[in-house]
């Protein structure tokens, strides 16, 4: 994974303010959290990208600005809500940056490696879904693994991607059902999903 | 019939009332009509059933990476953790300063109580320790600065001058005994911008609360206000009486001085004495009377205060309630 600059610095400056700051050590609370958000962020990430290296770097990219971004927290209410809607604006930033390379590894083939051995029926289904959502539109992609995978209500949904209530409820409903089309009708259904 | 409702039905029941009910958010009536609405539609079932299919397939998922963040850039995990007991340790002073305001508003609501006071004649000198702060705009003045202050033991005299200014508003002076609060003395506050006296009580463990009673004539803040590190003032405005109440941040009887204080508090009552009666003022019986202790008497505290401003407009309101000492 490569290190960037940016991320030693954040940390450095992190380090430095909470040596002097009230809360010296972290309660155990609070690291369990953090591995909680983290967890979602990464998962997340895996299957918005498709690629691990891809997404880990999105998640540690959003750190660091999570991190680095001193003011903002005073009005952070919902952490996790804070998080996401980083990491969407992080992935948006990237995206126009830079184009998407395939990933090496297919990600059926990650997600089976990263989960425990599924029987073989549902195992199919997994890799169809996983499959299939790479397939969706960005966007689509996106509400459906918030609320299907994070289990995020549409409200929360919203405000992440920074988009109108009736938006996220659109883009839930046409991603839902292009991904049956595809899981039903394998690749003939995959000209047919449309933004 | 079967068509008829049928088609009544499904017109009720929208796309999203569909995935509403697929992620669970449906509950009463509404996820009965979409039930009735499903065993009615076939085609709306089979797909309702596929995207359970894939709310389960992505909750498999999830259940799988339900840690995949352990071991994932342990720095940035460990500087995250650090931000957010900050700003968490942050919020909560924040609140309980609110949560301060809040109590001190619903105090405000108490009701006027009349109680004798007995006042400690003798002259006393009380160390306060107010370092400076902010002063809001506030009638008092430079009356917080750092400054060892001489109480004055005759509170009669001060709160007396104090009264001529009150117009048609009375104040009770709070007893505070049953806080464990034992009044000090009194002051007329010199420097204040408008009329203002400082009444002083001890805790009997050194500590120290200062009541600062103004009156204000035009629209004065409201603050809480934290005066060093261990001691706190709080301010509020009733009518034309402004108040700061100063004590240890974390003693227990602080706000419940602050609910004495606005027990002893009347609302105006729009009546003024007319001007004609300025002179007759002394002759009238006052409405608050301080109860010297009979050393006091044999031994009167000298006063070092200004003679007091006549009023100009209109003097005190009497009102007389019972035996109470009001201004």
């Amino acid at each position: 994974m490569p290190w960037d600059p940016k991320v030693e610095k954040a940390i450095s400056a992190s380090i430095s303010e909470s040596d002097c700051g009230v809360d010296r050590v972290s309660p155990r609370g609070v690291d369990e959290e953090v591995l909680e958000h983290v967890s979602g962020l990464r998962r997340y990430a895996l299957l918005l990208i498709g690629d691990p290296d891809e997404a880990d770097d999105l998640v540690q990219e959003t750190l660091v600005r999570v991190i680095a971004q001193t003011r903002s927290w005073k009005q952070v209410r919902d952490l996790r809500a804070y998080l996401f809607t980083t990491l969407h604006n992080v992935f948006v930033d990237g995206h126009r940056r830079r184009r998407v390379r395939p990933s090496e590894v297919p990600i059926e083939t990650v997600i089976a490696d990263l989960l425990a051995p599924p029987r073989q029926q549902d195992w199919v289904e997994l890799r169809d879904l996983v499959a299939a959502l790479q397939l969706l539109p960005k966007e689509q992609r996106e509400v459906v693994l918030l609320v299907g995978l994070e289990g995020m209500s549409y409200l929360e949904a919203a405000n992440v991607l920074q988009v109108p209530l009736g938006t996220v409820m659109s883009r839930l409903s046409r991603g839902r059902e292009a991904l049956r089309r595809l899981m039903t009708h394998g690749s003939a259904a995959r000209l047919r999903v449309v933004k | 019939m079967r068509q008829g409702a049928e088609k009544g039905a499904r017109s009720a029941i929208e796309e999203g009332d569909l995935h509403a009910f697929v992620d669970g958010r449906l509950t009463g009536e509404r996820r009965a009509a979409v039930l009735a609405h499903l065993l009615l539609d076939r085609q709306d079932r089979e797909r309702v059933e596929a995207y359970r299919r894939q709310l389960a397939g992505l909750a498999r998922i999830r259940a799988g990476l339900d840690r995949y963040g352990e071991g994932f850039a342990p720095e940035l995990q460990r500087a995250l953790a650090s931000r957010i007991a900050r700003a968490r340790s942050a919020q909560r002073r924040v609140r309980f300063l609110a949560a301060a305001l809040v109590a001190s508003a619903v105090l405000a609501l108490g009701v006027w109580t009349v109680r004798e006071v007995q006042l400690p004649s003798a002259r006393l000198v009380a160390n306060v320790f107010e370092p400076d702060f902010p002063t809001p705009e506030f009638p008092f003045g430079d009356a917080f600065g750092r400054e060892d202050r001489r109480l004055d033991g005759d509170r009669e005299r001060s709160l007396a001058w104090f009264a001529s200014h009150l117009r048609d508003q009375t104040l009770e002076i709070p007893d505070l005994r049953e806080l464990g609060l034992v009044p000090v003395g009194g002051q007329v506050l010199e420097r204040a911008r408008s009329p203002a006296v400082r009444l002083a009580w001890s805790d009997g463990q050194g500590g120290i609360i200062d009541l600062y009673v103004g009156v204000v004539t035009s629209d004065a803040d409201q603050a809480f206000t934290m005066v060093g590190d261990s001691r706190v003032a709080l301010h509020w405005r009733r009518g034309r009486l402004v108040f700061a109440l100063v004590g240890p941040a974390g003693s227990p009887q602080l706000l419940q001085a602050v609910q004495s204080v606005l027990r002893g508090i009347d609302q105006p009552t729009g009546r003024s004495v007319p001007a004609g009666e300025v002179g007759r003022e002394k002759e009238e019986p006052r409405p608050i009377r301080a109860v010297v202790e009979p050393e006091a008497k044999a031994n009167p505290p000298a006063l070092e205060r200004p003679t007091p401003p006549a009023p100009t407009v209109e003097p005190a309101a009497v009102k007389p309630t019972g035996s109470a000492k009001t201004l």
